[in-house]
């Protein structure tokens, strides 16, 4: 066993000195790569690193981390019942929001793509905008408004179905429903212009070699030729889906009000907030941001697998 | 207080100087279609809010508190900790406040400007700092409002005379000044501090920014002496004056920002659930003693321990 571990530890040595000659020769390219580098780690590695070491620690800021070991995920999974709920909603959130936005923007893309090119245009700004237009959501406080002017009671107590104004955003009942079809149509954007840019890089050629081949419909064409063409947009789409999905939290904040009554519209983001910028327990919320990490990675790495499978 | 004399005038109602009179001219003013605008728990309706983003959702709980120190209650008890919305005065002013919704069908969510001014709300009691709004966002009612004291809750003394409590509340915010080594700084913004409350500063500053942007600028400044000389009519001062003089401030305790939220989570309960107010005003009392005491222990303060 020893002689094993010796043998281990040498060839590890050895492959060190290997790399390290052979970086030393490419220094260069090390150069080259050093100021995205350098960036990368001060803004990204650093800070999940920070983060993460938070998060085994009391700290508020002020004082120094006193270390708590596993303490404050142990009472963020077994004690913090705000927590749970935050994670069914955000997961609530996800699960109905992220693939059905992905399949509709792809849905969407599809068809326009048919189109007359000057339609075609319109119809990527009208999908477009409300992404770029930013904190355009708070229009839908206008529409659900509690008071008996806003759009939504206004039109149902003039039609007779309701006699006294709804309060949409501060009733528990109305509030994730009503978040989920904005998000879902804020979501649209970014994925639907990589998706449109996808099918319009497709090669017109390899359309006419696989009805040579035998493609007998629209979909055989769009399984077979369509979709793993546009592997990297499918990739890019999902990705920003998950990521903004699980970073929900000024819509709900926005809408519903910070904090949502009873938690109601709360997020794993919107909980995280709480922990660190009301209560300034910055080791709670540094573990909580360490769950959304580990989460988003997982749900990532699951819809890779996914998509490795598309058109086999 | 605000209110449309005009409105009031052709209803042949008097300014309500309690609650009870307020309640009794409810009818005649429901009765015309019109309604009260009294602060709500539902969404803000107060203009600093309003200005910022008009579809506030921010609880507004000014009138619970208002009712809560009226009614002789506190929010905390002597030591801060242990919240005392939960004894008899706080349930009494909870059940009262929720009462004005669920009972008597006063709107939850509204725009006071636009309804005082378009004469729906002829009766309102907000911020005083509407009265800035007021004042340039309404031209055609100049003249036809004026703003009182906020309605009181009656007592009789035990010589048989009443008075009129009409206590409001106030909550402040606070600058912490974080100890450095370095004496200068420490005592240069310090200084900096005397200097701008100062009431000839507060002067200055509230004359100068009237005259740059108007009457819409009218400074509210904290300083009392310095408040008696900005540009404010005398009668006007008078009024604010009344006001300021029955005004409470409201602790802020470790764990006190648990203290708002939960009282905002039990009225839209009942307001939402028509849930019975006495139950749920002690269930989130709970609430908020727990994250009192755990704050106090994560400081290392004394917690509470029965009576």
């Amino acid at each position: 066993m020893k002689e094993f571990f010796d043998k281990y530890v040498i060839l590890r040595k050895h492959n060190a000195k290997v790399a390290w000659k052979k970086a030393k020769k490419a220094k260069m390219c090390y150069a080259f790569l050093a100021p995205y580098a350098i960036l990368f780690t001060m803004f990204y590695v650093f800070p999940v690193v920070a983060s993460i070491y938070f998060s085994f620690t009391y700290y508020n800021i002020l004082e120094s981390p006193r270390f708590l070991g596993l303490n404050n995920y142990i009472s963020l999974i077994l004690e913090d019942d705000i927590f749970l709920m935050a994670i069914k909603n955000t997961l609530m959130i996800a699960i109905i929001t992220g693939p059905l936005g992905y399949i509709m923007s792809f849905l969407f893309a599809w068809l326009i793509n048919e189109l007359p090119r000057w339609v075609r245009s319109v119809a990527v700004i009208i999908f477009y905008a409300p992404s770029i237009a930013g904190n355009c959501y708070v229009i839908f406080s206008v529409f659900f408004r509690g008071d008996a002017y806003g759009y939504v009671n206004a039109f149902l107590m003039n039609i007779g179905i309701i006699d006294t104004p709804i309060l949409w955003f501060i009733n528990p009942t109305y509030m994730l429903p009503i978040c989920m079809v904005v998000i879902l149509w804020m979501s649209l954007g970014t994925g639907f212009l990589s998706f449109v840019a996808g099918l319009q890089g497709i090669d017109k050629s390899q359309f006419e070699a696989g009805y040579m081949d035998g493609i007998k419909n629209r979909w055989q064409e769009l399984w077979f030729i369509t979709l793993p063409n546009m592997k990297p947009m499918l990739m890019f789409g999902a990705v920003m889906s998950i990521t903004t999905a699980f970073g929900v939290c000024d819509v709900t904040m926005a809408l519903c009000g910070y904090p949502s009554t009873d938690y109601a519209a709360r997020t794993i983001v919107t909980h995280l907030f709480d922990y660190g910028f009301t209560r300034f327990e910055m080791g709670y919320a540094c573990a909580i941001a360490t769950i959304l990490f580990l989460m988003m990675i997982l749900t990532n790495k699951a819809v890779q697998y996914l998509l490795r499978r598309v058109g086999t | 207080m605000f209110y449309r004399t005009d409105v009031m005038e052709e209803l042949g109602l008097e300014v309500p100087q309690t609650w009870q009179e307020l309640i009794e001219e409810m009818p005649t003013i429901q009765g015309n279609n019109l309604s009260v605008g009294i602060p709500t728990a539902a969404g803000s309706s107060a203009t600093a809010t309003a200005s910022t983003s008009i579809m506030s959702n921010v609880p507004d709980l000014s009138m619970y508190f208002s009712l809560l120190y009226q009614y002789g209650g506190d929010m905390y008890n002597e030591a801060g900790t242990k919240t005392r919305v939960d004894d008899e005065a706080g349930i009494r002013a909870f059940d009262d406040y929720v009462r004005y919704f669920n009972d008597y069908g006063i709107p939850t969510i509204y725009d006071f400007v636009s309804r005082f001014r378009s004469g729906e709300m002829p009766i309102g009691i907000a911020a005083y700092s509407t009265y800035n709004t007021l004042q340039v966002s309404a031209p055609e009612i100049r003249g036809l409002w004026d703003f009182t004291l906020i309605p009181g809750t009656e007592y009789t003394n035990e010589d048989g005379t009443t008075y009129i409590d009409r206590s409001d509340f106030i909550t402040g915010s606070a600058t912490m000044m974080i100890s450095t080594d370095n004496q200068t700084l420490k005592d240069n913004s310090w200084e900096f501090m005397k200097w701008w409350a100062e009431p000839d500063t507060q002067v200055q500053f509230g004359r100068e920014i009237e005259a740059l942007l108007g009457a819409s600028a009218r400074y509210a400044t904290a300083n009392r002496d310095a408040f008696s000389n900005l540009s404010w009519s005398s009668d006007d001062i008078e009024v604010l004056n009344a006001q300021w003089d029955e005004t409470k401030g409201i602790r802020e305790v470790p764990g006190g920002y648990y203290t708002g939220r939960h009282i905002s989570n039990a009225i839209r309960k009942v307001l939402n659930d028509k849930d019975d107010s006495r139950e749920t005003i002690i269930d989130y009392s709970i609430k908020i003693d727990e994250e009192i005491t755990k704050k106090r222990k994560e400081f290392g303060l004394p917690v509470y321990e029965g009576e």
